[in-house]
């Protein structure tokens, strides 16, 4: 078993999904990649990649830095599985924490981009069901959010005030404490 | 990035993203999910809900006033429950002498204010949102922690008939009905005591369910039979609707660790006392045969995680020692945590009392150590049998708030 596995292994790791973009740009990327994604994961599990997985809602643009972060955090997954023994543990602790200040720089800078850019990774990350990259934007959003008035985010996110002014007295009110 | 970009697209994202059910549990029915989607954002509205269930409760009251859509998602109780569980319990401290009730993080940060009309106060229970307070003898009514309101007045009737010790009010939450229920045990004043003849002393025990009779200024009171047994008015805990009192254990009739318990949803004691996990008896330690001698204000009660737990004071080792009940039938207790390294005295003659109030989430013991001037937040790492300091503060720490504070429950 364990020499034979070995064989289907490499095979699995060299495995390619083609994934196709809005505007029907191809990506060929590897299974360990692509399977970030439950969403592709699952159409693997089913069979239904041959002949490229079709991904209507995501421009080849925005596809791209999916592919960058999936690569990226795939390479880490790897990694964290495959290093086991051979080192001791403090080396093993030195080197799983210099594995994540690297992740930590990558996506950091992964998420300078604008806010339209943003959106769409978030958009992509829902539909593709990654949590790692769905999480990651959700929090840039968050942490934009934060300190800001309603007058201001109202102008960021071009959100019309719907309230009248009785009510958004009345809220203003209810919830007080918070403005202190 | 505009929010009326292409909303066919927005849409078919969002029931795609239900389906495919992204990191939270969502109700589909929802009403704010029609409400949302009607202010339609450039997010779907389940990422909104994401978005939003990172931010801290204040910053999302303050932003309710951005439209109603916002104001709709973030008063949902669905969300509000969701909320609270992504974020660490806040703990609730009595300041003295300061006019107001604060509820603070962790790290000791007031998160809300909420002014009291006394400076001189006492928690006499808690539970959930609810707080209830007294303020003088026999002077006491119950605050909701999240709207800031006294929802009942609870002063008692006739003051010149209350005994001077503490009044003894104990908040408890009933499961299967939903309601918040006080029950007050009322322990015989100085004039029952008929001129220095000797009367058997009995309390007397009445029950209350918030929201009953007369709403804010006068709910019902309702006489219930009395305890089978002296209660000790020291040390209380609800758990899952039962209230759990230590015994009076002076006379030697019961162990210091002895309980009664009274059903709140049945509204009745339970006929038997269970028995403490520990009894003043001779034990063996080794090879030695020991007497030891176990004293009242040793033992506490306390509601750890919706579990009842005994909390024993080891003056010889130096520890806090938390037994859980696990079968109440039986008396069994499990000896769950044992705190290392406590400071039991914060003088020759007092106790440091150590109050453990929740199992955080990565495992440590938060624990409240109630000391003058100021008391400590700390959390006990079992795995490491260390404490770290999180907060001084100066004040009671009187329970934890679980709740979100985005809306009542």
């Amino acid at each position: 078993m364990a020499s034979a596995g070995s064989g289907d292994e490499k095979a699995a790791a060299a495995a390619m999904i083609t994934l196709i973009s809005s505007d029907n740009e191809k990506f060929e990327v590897t299974e360990a990649t692509a399977t970030l994604s439950q969403t592709i994961r699952h159409m693997i599990e089913d069979g239904c990649t041959d002949g490229g997985v079709p991904l209507p809602n995501v421009t080849s643009k925005i596809l791209a830095r999916v592919i960058e972060y999936c690569k990226k955090h795939a390479t880490a997954a790897a990694g964290e599985e495959g290093s086991s023994s051979s080192f001791s543990d403090a080396a093993f602790l030195e080197v799983d924490r210099a594995f994540l200040e690297e992740l930590e720089e990558f996506d950091d800078a992964f998420l300078e981009v604008d806010r339209a850019t943003l959106f769409d990774l978030i958009l992509a990350a829902n539909y593709l069901d990654i949590k790692g990259l769905l999480n990651l934007t959700c929090q840039k959003v968050a942490d934009s959010v934060k300190g800001k008035t309603p007058e201001q985010i109202r102008e960021m996110y071009n959100i019309v005030n719907d309230l009248t002014p009785e009510e958004e007295a009345e809220i203003r009110r209810e919830t007080q404490w918070a403005f202190e | 990035m505009d929010l009326h970009t292409d909303y066919k697209i927005i849409k078919t994202c969002t029931t795609k993203s239900i389906i495919s059910n992204t990191t939270m549990a969502h109700d589909e029915g929802a009403p704010w999910l029609a409400v949302a989607a009607a202010n339609y954002s450039a997010l779907p509205t389940d990422v909104l809900y994401d978005v939003l269930l990172r931010l801290p409760a204040k910053e999302l009251c303050r932003l309710r006033v951005v439209c109603r859509s916002w104001q709709s998602l973030t008063s949902d109780q669905l969300f509000a429950r969701a909320h609270s569980r992504c974020h660490p319990p806040h703990a609730v401290v009595l300041g003295f002498r300061s006019h107001e009730v604060r509820v603070v993080d962790l790290h000791g940060r007031v998160v809300k204010r909420i002014p009291i009309g006394h400076r001189r106060g006492e928690v006499l229970s808690t539970h959930g949102d609810m707080l209830c307070v007294s303020h003088g003898w026999g002077l006491a009514y119950v605050l909701n922690l999240t709207t800031g309101a006294v929802v009942a007045d609870i002063t008692v009737e006739s003051r010149s008939k209350v005994n001077r010790d503490k009044p003894m009010c104990v908040m408890g939450h009933v499961p299967s009905t939903g309601e918040y229920k006080l029950l007050r045990i009322q322990s015989p004043s100085r004039d029952d005591y008929n001129n220095g003849m000797f009367v058997t002393p009995s309390q007397t025990c009445q029950i209350m369910a918030l929201g009953s009779g007369g709403g804010r200024n006068r709910p019902l009171w309702r006489s219930r039979p009395r305890p089978p047994a002296l209660l000790s008015c020291e040390s209380v805990a609800v758990v899952a609707g039962v209230a759990y009192f230590l015994l009076q254990a002076e006379g030697g009739e019961a162990e210091p660790d002895s309980i009664a318990l009274f059903d709140m949803a049945t509204e009745k004691w339970k006929d038997t006392t269970i028995q403490g996990p520990l009894s003043s008896s001779i034990i063996l330690s080794g090879e030695e045969v020991m007497y030891r001698t176990l004293y009242r204000k040793q033992f506490r009660l306390a509601r750890l995680n919706e579990r009842l737990v005994t909390v024993y004071c080891n003056f010889d080792e130096s520890s806090t020692e938390l037994w859980l009940l696990e079968d109440m039938d039986e008396s069994i207790w499990i000896k769950q945590y044992t705190l290392q390294g406590t400071q039991l005295f914060w003088d020759e003659h007092n106790i440091c009392n150590h109050y453990p109030l929740t199992v955080l989430e990565d495992g440590r013991i938060l624990v409240w150590v109630d000391r003058r001037p100021a008391g400590a937040l700390r959390a006990y790492d079992p795995r490491t049998s260390t404490w770290a300091d999180l907060a001084t503060l100066s004040g009671g720490v009187v329970s934890m708030h679980h709740g979100s504070l985005l809306c009542s429950n």
